[in-house]
């Protein structure tokens, strides 16, 4: 789903953006606020939750992204000022809430757990599959049928020639923001409540959709949901058969083996 | 002051990891997030030889180069395999693998508990020891490599390379073996960054991987850019800036429970004010 | 050229700050200045955090005790990276004149230990758990942490003689969890019980797949070294996959994140540590922060407290004396100084000895002794 979101915004402005891990993480910690600290409604608190992640987003868009983009400035340029949003938003989020690692699930022992031909999967897990899997379906029904979908591909094909037939750019780049952050906050909920938060996880859940995202192909839905597949394949197969230390050369070395045979990404644009 | 000379030493090293990277990222167009990989070969290299050899400095630091050349040949080989966006991708996937073979592989460089005690250098007699004739050491390999670069790219070679970066295809119409260009580029800029690693080692005394991670090659990416790509004094620049600016935030008084976290805070600001306002680098004058 | 002016202008600025402030930050020039190097931002913070807290309150009590002395801290960020601990430590040392500094975390010790044996700083290293920090010289540079082969002998011999006859060994990749598997492996050599390793990296959460590798070898204990909040969520994973083992593991794991993150599965964790909280200045410890900051404290916290009153009675021995030679023969010297990690002594090496090691278990929600 990081994959999906952060697919999304760089299909549309073509950068990579750093501080779409930060936004999962600040989803997360709004839902905390609100639904720990505040005791609201477990579905409100999440609805507020992944309306913060998508307030920031657009802000970060308007207030950082959009000035930027307006100077003409390179993509290296927005790369490092997002790299700059990601460390100040972290740094905010660790005052406000500390460093402490903490839960969002609530008790243990109502936990539920399936068992799948000899597989176990907890509650938490399946929501997050059956989300993703929506959300994906949501988003290729939305981006090939709907209006506004079509003015989003033709954004991510070519900005300018999309600006010449009198699309408003900027106006479908900043509601990109807002899908694509809100669909992190979600994220980082749900991780939340599967391995607990902290204020600097967004790096890795970041990194991990960069790279599935990558994998599939970027700028492709489906591919973000197929890379995060075979992200997450490779390295369990790699802590199986091998060791878990090696778990990260391995997935990596197994991925550019993958990538020299098909250096295009599973699915082509 | 030692706390001047100190940052001053850092500069030196750092300098010279923004000059290699500008090299192959500036000038050749060729977007590589690995580049902490060879710093870090170049510093386990002179650590091991130096810690369980008793090799003279220089003496590692030449092996060091080789090394790292050689995995520069072979990353370089794999990575020319790719363009564009799989490129960043499968070079920082090489930094990783790099990574977790300086973690993994204990036998050689004992993992986390990383290499301690490594001494300073030795050049008949010439004692380093003293910070600041490290300085001084480490500005001279600086300038070395400032002017050899300087040199690179003003040279035909140099020439070559913006070609490729501007437009591959077409220089390959000419008849010139960009693969060739490519590599070379990418080994020599190997090259440097493995002494800046050798330095490295033997100023702090102490090392392990932590200090050769993913973030550390982001870091020295955006040494690059906040300089200015394609811009060689720009990389000095930029490496000034990033050493300097958290430092003199450590100068800001603020509540202490607060202070550091603030402090990155504003650290991020500025990132962002800077890039607002020069998009194109303190130094710079090509946009990728 | 406009640039190179500003780059000039914004040099000199940091140049001329670092000289403004360079000679006297204003305070009293007869206080004692010690540093504490600890990771206050990124992804250590809140180990600093709780080191920090730990030394306000060893400050509170320093000043109750002995109230002509006039210590001053001051906290630098070492992001837990070497060359930034270096920076800091410069800054602590050129800058504002410390005569003793406390450093937290392996590398961070390591790589400031050199510098502050050239520059007769007293450094007071505290959960810095790698072996080799204190091999070579020693000079001005002590220990607090318990050393894995310090604490590993009461958990082999509480396992071999419970008779667990296969112990799952999880382990973290980073200096603590390195440190400890070798300890274990080195310990079991004349035990009767088989150890199986497995690694798992620094910033691992997810375990399902390593646990269902244990699972198959039906193990009847696991040992686990590394961060808390994995801890919490091995516990939470592996209870979710139907593993049910007797969990053991070591001092880090006594924080309140644990209690929070993991709660009835935390309970009947057996762990070695080197703090008895029925002893009266533990208790007193205890009181006091969990008042001041409404948690348990953790190990680090309990250190970097230990750290602080350690050299507070170094100096009132000294007659407040800003003599860092003093303090380094006295600290020598000491045997059996009574501290809130038991009574202890420095070796030969700088390496803290004697702490009497306890095995302690959750129970009931709460960090109590474990029944011998």
């Amino acid at each position: 789903m990081v994959a999906l979101g952060f697919n999304l915004i760089y299909g549309a402005t073509k950068f990579f953006n750093f501080t779409h891990g930060v936004v999962a993480v600040a989803g997360a910690y709004g839902f905390l606020f609100f639904g720990k600290a505040l005791g609201l409604n477990l579905y409100l608190a999440v609805l507020i939750g992944v309306a913060i992640a998508a307030i920031i987003g657009y802000g970060l868009d308007k207030l950082v992204y959009l000035p930027l983009r307006k100077r003409k400035a390179s993509n290296m340029a927005l790369l490092i000022a997002s790299l700059g949003a990601f460390t100040a938003l972290q740094a905010v989020i660790a005052i406000l809430f500390t460093s402490q690692f903490q839960i969002l699930w609530r008790n243990y022992s109502t936990q539920k757990i399936y068992e799948i031909y000899g597989g176990v999967i907890t509650q938490t897990q399946l929501i997050i599959l059956m989300a993703g899997i929506l959300i994906t379906i949501a988003l290729v029904l939305i981006l090939k049928y709907t209006l506004f979908g079509k003015m989003v591909r033709a954004v991510s094909d070519d900005e300018e020639a999309a600006k010449i037939i009198g699309i408003n750019t900027n106006k479908i780049i900043s509601r990109v923001f807002i899908i694509g952050s809100a669909i992190a906050g979600l994220v980082g909920i749900l991780v939340g409540f599967d391995t607990g938060i902290e204020p600097t996880m967004g790096m890795s859940l970041l990194l991990k959709g960069v790279i599935a995202s990558i994998i599939g192909g970027v700028g492709s839905i489906y591919g973000g949901f197929l890379g995060a597949f075979l992200l997450g394949f490779a390295e369990n197969f790699g802590i199986w058969k091998i060791s878990g230390e090696w778990k990260d050369a391995i997935a990596f070395g197994l991925l550019i083996i993958f990538l020299l045979f098909k250096p295009r990404g599973i699915i082509r644009k | 002051m030692e706390y001047l000379i100190h940052l001053l030493i850092l500069f030196a090293i750092y300098g010279i990891l923004g000059i290699s990277l500008n090299l192959v990222v500036g000038y050749t167009g060729l977007l590589s997030v690995t580049h902490a990989a060879f710093y870090g070969i170049g510093a386990y290299a002179t650590a091991i030889l130096l810690t369980s050899f008793g090799i003279n400095f220089f003496v590692s630091v030449i092996f060091a180069i080789i090394f790292s050349s050689i995995m520069a040949l072979l990353i370089g080989l794999i990575l020319s395999k790719f363009d564009d966006d799989y490129y960043a991708l499968a070079s920082f996937g090489f930094n990783i693998i790099i990574f977790s073979v300086f973690l993994n592989w204990q036998g050689l460089t004992r993992g986390p508990l990383g290499i301690p005690g490594i001494p300073k250098p030795n050049f008949f007699g010439l004692d380093f020891s003293s910070n600041l004739s490290f300085l001084i050491l480490s500005l001279a390999f600086l300038a070395l490599i400032y002017f050899a670069s300087r040199f690179i790219v003003n040279s035909s070679f140099g020439r070559v390379l913006k070609a490729i970066r501007e437009d591959e295809k077409a220089i390959q119409i000419f008849g010139y073996n960009t693969l060739y260009f490519k590599l070379a580029i990418f080994v020599i800029s190997a090259a440097m960054a493995s002494v800046a690693g050798s330095l490295f080692a033997s100023y702090i005394t102490f090392i392990d991987p932590s200090s050769f991670w993913l973030m550390e090659s982001i870091f020295i990416l955006a040494i690059v850019i906040l300089g200015g790509l394609s811009n060689l004094k720009g990389s000095l620049l930029g490496a000034l800036f990033l050493i300097l600016l958290p430092e003199a935030l450590r100068f800001v008084g603020l509540p202490n429970d607060i202070a550091a976290q603030t402090r990155q805070v504003i650290y991020g600001v500025i990132l962002i004010l800077l890039m607002l306002y020069r998009p194109q680098g303190l130094a710079g004058e090509y946009k990728m | 050229m406009k640039l190179i002016m500003g780059i000039t202008v914004f040099v000199g600025l940091i140049a001329g700050l670092i000289y403004l402030f360079g000679e006297s930050d204003g305070k009293s020039s007869e206080s004692i200045k010690i540093g504490a190097l600890l990771p206050l931002s990124g992804i250590a913070a809140n180990y600093g955090e709780g080191s920090r807290e730990g030394i306000e309150i060893a400050k509170e009590d320093l000043r109750s005790k002995y109230p002509s002395m006039n210590i001053e801290v001051i906290y630098e960020d070492s992001f837990y990276d070497p060359k930034r601990a270096v920076d800091g430590y410069r800054k602590l040392k050129d800058i504002n004149n410390i005569l003793a500094v406390l450093t937290g975390g392996s590398q961070v010790s390591s790589a400031v230990k050199n510098l502050s044996d050239k520059d007769s700083v007293l450094q007071m290293a505290i959960w810095s758990g790698a072996p080799s920090y204190s091999a070579g010289s020693h000079n001005y540079n002590f220990r607090i942490t318990a050393l894995s082969d310090e604490h590993v002998p009461i958990l082999t011999n509480y396992i071999n003689t419970r008779n667990y006859k296969k112990l799952a060994l999880i382990y973290a990749n980073n200096e603590f969890g390195v440190a400890f598997k070798d300890s274990f492996e080195k310990n079991s050599k004349t035990s009767d019980f088989k150890i199986i390793p497995y690694g798992i990296g620094n910033d691992d959460m997810e375990f399902r797949t390593v646990l269902l590798k244990i699972k198959n070898e039906k193990p009847d204990s696991i040992f686990f070294v590394g961060l808390v909040k994995q801890f919490i969520n091995i516990l939470k994973q592996s209870s979710d996959l139907g593993i049910k083992t007797q969990f053991f593991s070591q001092w880090s794991v006594e924080d309140q994140q644990l209690l929070d993150g993991a709660r009835d599965l935390a309970e009947g964790v057996i762990y070695a540590y080197p703090f008895d909280e029925t002893d009266d200045a533990s208790a007193e410890f205890l009181k006091k922060y969990s008042e001041k900051y409404n948690k348990v404290p953790s190990a680090y916290a309990a250190e970097a407290y230990t750290g602080l009153i350690l050299l507070g009675e170094t100096i009132n021995a000294c007659h407040n004396k800003a003599d860092p030679v003093c303090w380094r023969d006295y600290l020598n010297k000491i045997k059996d100084l009574p501290t809130i990690i038991g009574s202890v002594s420095f070796d030969n090496k700088g390496d803290l000895k004697g702490e009497k090691i306890f095995l302690k278990t959750v129970k009931d929600g709460r960090f109590v002794k474990a029944e011998e």
